[in-house]
């Protein structure tokens, strides 16, 4: 359990708009492609969707040797560093489109493979615009540097146990790791974002 | 001798305690360090913790154990024994009687499998060796709690039944809306936990006392245990960088005796809460009334999403996993092809069916395998509870540990052999039983005799502690072509049953074995059946005079308010092609079936290639004519640029669909089994896309996959390989921290079994990455695959 203060917040997916270009390029097809063919299956898989965030706000220093203190992690990322210079705290927030999604997926990729395939190109699409409304509804009235996540430039992928560890996600949101550091629901992100110093 | 907790609780309501993180922050506890470590680097404070719950009247306290378990700390051991013993202190100092100490069980923070990567029985493992060594330092009780999966909370129940005989008491999460994180309401939970028999089930953390009330509503109507409530101190919010709760402790105990009022009998506090909100609450509580809660007689079995109540309307199993006189399903379980039998059970829900039938015997399979994975890949695909269906109870043993919910097990007879066997299961694992009416004397002839076998399985049951409640039974049906009265005898052993206040079950259809036409006879006994009182019909739900009589029987019984159940069935046969409603159909030979793959309309292509079958078209001809022309078509399409995937998708959804049916007309060649891949996303990688992709392709192009699934160890990949025979293996990863697991896979392979090749394709590789982990071929996408393999098996001709 945590010990650090989180905020939870559920987000309206009725809210969320879904970049067309973004859902053009996970479904693979050309801009001018009429994806609205498949608006049934988008409809069918934003049903499934319970979208939440949960974030909190720490203190950070940045160290020698590019490491960035958060007071419960240290982070060796030249990138990072770089993307939190100027800042003296940070939000640290995962969104998480739920587990009934996730189970949409699953089921889908056992009963039809085109059906799994448009949804999870949706999802993907669907759940960076959640991030967006997260980030924006977080970062009101604070000037915040662009999210990084882990897995971007240097950012290793293992700090995402110490996020989700303190952030308390699996039991506020439901978000688990598995051993090769993935994230259940699949339909996940953490990331960070930096508040610049007054 | 009882427990003297559970004697207690019988005549008393008891207390917890409240939260832990909060009470040790207060007492110097940083941010960065897990409390749990306090057991050792500060014990002082962890006894201070106790003993103010203690003196605040807590009758339990729980050990600082919430986050420990042999996953996160190799001094687990340690951990847990001194907080164990500063529970001890904490009461040696109290001298309260009537105290007790409770070892605090935690989630592992993993999902479980099918959803997550943990191993149902690595999470009994986790959970025994911390239950061991509590046990061993001397608790009172095992308390599991802020459960928020319903299975894991089944893992931790196993494992303490397992490890000791101390009471279980087991609390879960609910959200605002009444259920658990991954799906289950109250009424589902109550169903399993009373199925396991542990001693007391509630809920803790996440609501405030006041948004508990409508869940411990739901358990006061339901469950026969005493009801926990250990609620947080209200909503969490952030004020000038902590955590703040919303509720007093005055609200807060106002808002518990409303609880208490409601039926909880054991009450405490979760975050937020500390010794002074207990102080509060058991002063406000102790004067309400107490009552233990009333026993229940609803008979529930559930799955991970909600329970199925028998004895209201009558219910349907569907009966179409079970081999039994099904070529194509025996087919599909030797050789471990699972999408036809979820494929069934997705057709069979979508026919209304309530509970799903789950029979997997053949004897050249490893039915105990086979049945473990069939659960797990079922409950995937939907929620629908199932029946599971064994005359194997080692089978069924394997097959109840997993299941998420309580199962109705199909079944237990009359024969001393047979309930031996059965009922430790019920005991163990819960579930509801199909008892059928027949015991060492064979079945009895009369409906009296069939009656009496009934009773005889309800006594014996009660001897293991299993109510009569959990025992429906089967009065059986048998062949009115070989003994006139037998339909008559069984109808007549309805009625008895149901007179004795015992619910029943009947496979319908064995009615007219030997008969020509049997749905019709089928479906007038089934009528006649649900007027004599039947609770559950085992039945084909694809026949269509089945599903007439009962939906007919609904609106004609009063089951079925305005006929609406009845409505909705008749409007079901005005059906439509799904895909249809979305896609559009371009040209005006939007019928012709090359044009209906190419357009990606599944139903319609498998309709039209039925109808070209029925016109007695040869089926090679229509193969070569319209469905590989139709895929060559989309296939080049998308080389180019004008076709995109998901278009390619759909249309090789539909050659499928449609080549499925031309092939039950095909002659088989020789040849056309070894026209096969075996495909599999490698360990550690949850990513399938790539590999379904594939998958569909081939399917499309006539190709046997065998297909793994994700996250698939080398050595089933080899097994299978070694079993089926396939030269072909194509390997998917996405991460490249999951390609050293590829290039593992690969070089097993390629030690055990040298005349196997390996195409390997995936968003991380190359061709030169492929080249590098000896991968035999690389496939850029999934057209290349097909090519790949169209290559390597025209050469290997």
């Amino acid at each position: 359990m945590s010990t650090l203060p989180v905020t939870v917040l559920d987000i309206d997916k009725n809210s969320i708009c879904v970049n067309h270009r973004e859902l053009c390029a996970r479904l693979g097809v050309d801009k001018s492609f009429d994806i609205s063919q498949y608006d049934v299956f988008f409809k069918e898989a934003l049903d499934k969707c319970q979208p939440k965030c949960a974030y909190t706000c720490v203190p950070i220093h940045l160290l020698e040797e590019h490491v960035c203190d958060f007071g419960f992690m240290n982070v060796k990322s030249l990138d990072l560093y770089k993307n939190l210079s100027q800042c003296d705290k940070a939000f640290i927030f995962a969104v998480t489109l739920g587990i009934n999604a996730e189970r949409h997926l699953v089921a889908l990729s056992k009963i039809s493979k085109s059906r799994h395939y448009i949804c999870d190109a949706f999802y993907s699409a669907f759940i960076e615009g959640v991030c967006d409304k997260a980030q924006s509804i977080i970062s009101e009235g604070f000037a915040c540097k662009n999210r990084f996540s882990p897995g971007y430039g240097d950012l290793s992928l293992e700090i995402q146990h110490d996020i989700l560890h303190a952030l308390d996600a699996s039991k506020l949101l439901g978000i688990t790791l598995t051993g090769s550091l993935l994230m259940t629901p699949q339909k996940s992100i953490t990331a960070i974002m930096g508040i610049k110093a007054k | 001798m009882e427990n003297k907790l559970l004697e207690l609780i019988k005549t008393k309501r008891l207390f917890l305690d409240g939260g832990t993180g909060t009470v040790l922050q207060s007492l110097g506890l940083a941010d960065t360090t897990a409390p749990e470590m306090w057991n050792i680097q500060n014990p002082d404070a962890v006894i201070q913790l106790h003993k103010a719950y203690f003196e605040a009247g807590s009758n339990i306290v729980s050990t600082n154990t919430f986050g420990v378990n042999c996953e996160k700390y190799q001094n687990y051991s340690e951990l847990i024994k001194s907080a164990v013993d500063n529970a001890k202190k904490a009461r040696e100092l109290c001298k309260r009687p009537n105290t007790f100490i409770a070892l605090d069980i935690g989630p592992t923070g993993h999902l479980l499998k099918p959803l997550g990567d943990l191993d149902f029985e690595r999470a009994v493992e986790i959970f025994s060796s911390t239950i061991k060594e509590g046990v061993k330092t001397g608790v009172d009780l095992i308390l599991i709690e802020t459960m928020n999966d319903s299975l894991e909370t089944k893992a931790a129940v196993i494992a303490a039944k397992e490890c000791c005989d101390l009471p279980i008491f087991v609390t879960n999460v609910y959200d605002s809306v009444g259920k658990l994180m991954t799906g289950a309401d109250a009424k589902a939970m109550i169903a399993m936990l009373e199925g396991l028999r542990v001693s007391a089930i509630g809920l803790n953390c996440s609501l405030g006392p006041d948004k508990m009330l409508p869940v411990i509503e739901e358990f006061a109507k339901y469950s026969s245990l005493p009801i926990i409530a250990k609620p947080n101190a209200g909503l969490p919010t952030v004020k000038d960088g902590k955590t703040v709760f919303d509720t007093n402790e005055e609200e807060f105990s106002d808002s518990c005796a409303v609880l208490a009022k409601s039926g909880a009998c054991i009450l405490g506090g979760c975050c937020g809460t500390t010794p002074q909100y207990i102080k509060k609450l058991v002063e406000k509580v102790t004067h309400i009334p107490y009552a233990f809660p009333e026993y229940k007689s609803h008979t529930l079995i559930s799955s991970y999403t909600h329970a199925v109540q028998i004895g209201q309307k009558p219910l349907l199993i569907g009966e179409r996993i079970n081999p039994t006189g099904k070529k194509k399903l025996k087919e599909a379980l030797r050789e471990n092809d699972m999408s036809y039998i979820l494929s069934e059970a997705i057709k069979q829900v979508e026919k209304g069916v309530h509970i799903l039938d789950v029979n997997v015997g053949l004897p050249e399979i490893d039915e105990e395998v086979m049945m473990q994975r069939a659960v797990y890949e079922i409950q995937a695909v939907t929620d629908t509870v199932l029946q599971l269906d064994s005359s194997n109870p080692a089978v069924l043993e394997k097959a109840m540990r997993i299941y998420n919910g309580k199962p109705l097990i199909n079944s237990v007879n009359g024969k001393e052999e047979s309930m031996r066997a059965i009922f430790p299961l019920i005991q163990k694992y819960g579930g509801t039983l199909i008892a059928l009416t027949l015991d060492e004397d064979g079945i009895p002839q009369t409906a009296q005799k069939r009656a009496d076998v009934a009773k005889k399985i309800i006594d014996t049951a009660r001897m293991y502690g299993i109510d009569k409640k959990d025992i429906i039974a089967d009065p059986l049906a048998l062949t009115v072509s070989s003994d006139s009265s037998s339909a008559l005898v069984t109808l007549q052993a309805i009625k008895l049953i149901r007179k004795m206040g015992i619910y029943t079950s009947l496979g319908v259809s064995n009615i007219s074995f030997g008969l020509p036409l049997r749905e019709k006879i089928n479906s007038a006994f089934f009528t006649m059946a649900l007027q004599s009182g039947l609770n559950l019909a085992i039945m084909n739900p694809f026949s269509t005079g089945m599903t007439d009589a009962y939906f007919a029987f609904l609106a004609l019984y009063g089951y079925d308010k305005v006929c609406s159940d009845y409505i909705g069935y008749a409007q079901s046969f005005d059906t439509t092609d799904v895909s249809s409603n979305s896609l559009s159909q371009t040209s005006a030979d939007a019928y012709d079936l090359s044009s209906l793959i190419i357009n990606g309309l599944r139903e319609k292509a498998k309709s039209e290639a039925q109808r070209l079958i029925n016109c007695d078209e040869n089926p090679l001809d229509i193969i070569n004519s319209k469905i590989i022309p139709a895929l060559n078509k989309i296939g080049s399409d998308f080389e180019a640029g004008r076709a995109f995937l998901p278009q390619l998708l759909m249309s090789a959804e539909a050659a499928s669909a449609s080549f499925e049916v031309i092939k039950e007309k095909l002659v088989k060649k020789q040849s056309e089994s070894d026209k096969a891949v075996i495909l599999a996303t490698v360990k550690g990688d949850i990513h399938d896309i790539g590999k379904n992709i594939v998958k569909v392709l081939l399917e499309s192009y006539g190709y046997k996959v065998y297909d793994l699934g994700r996250d698939v160890d080398s050595t089933l990949i080899l097994e299978t390989a070694k079993k089926t025979g396939c030269r072909l293996v194509g390997l998917s990863a996405l991460m490249t921290t999951t390609v050293p697991a590829m290039q593992e896979t690969i070089h097993l392979l390629k030690s055990q079994l040298p005349q196997c090749k390996i195409m390997v394709g995936g968003a991380v590789l190359t061709q030169e990455y492929a080249k590098k982990i000896n991968a035999d071929f690389y496939a850029k996408d999934g057209m290349d695959g097909v090519k790949i393999a169209e290559k390597f098996y025209r050469e290997d001709c």
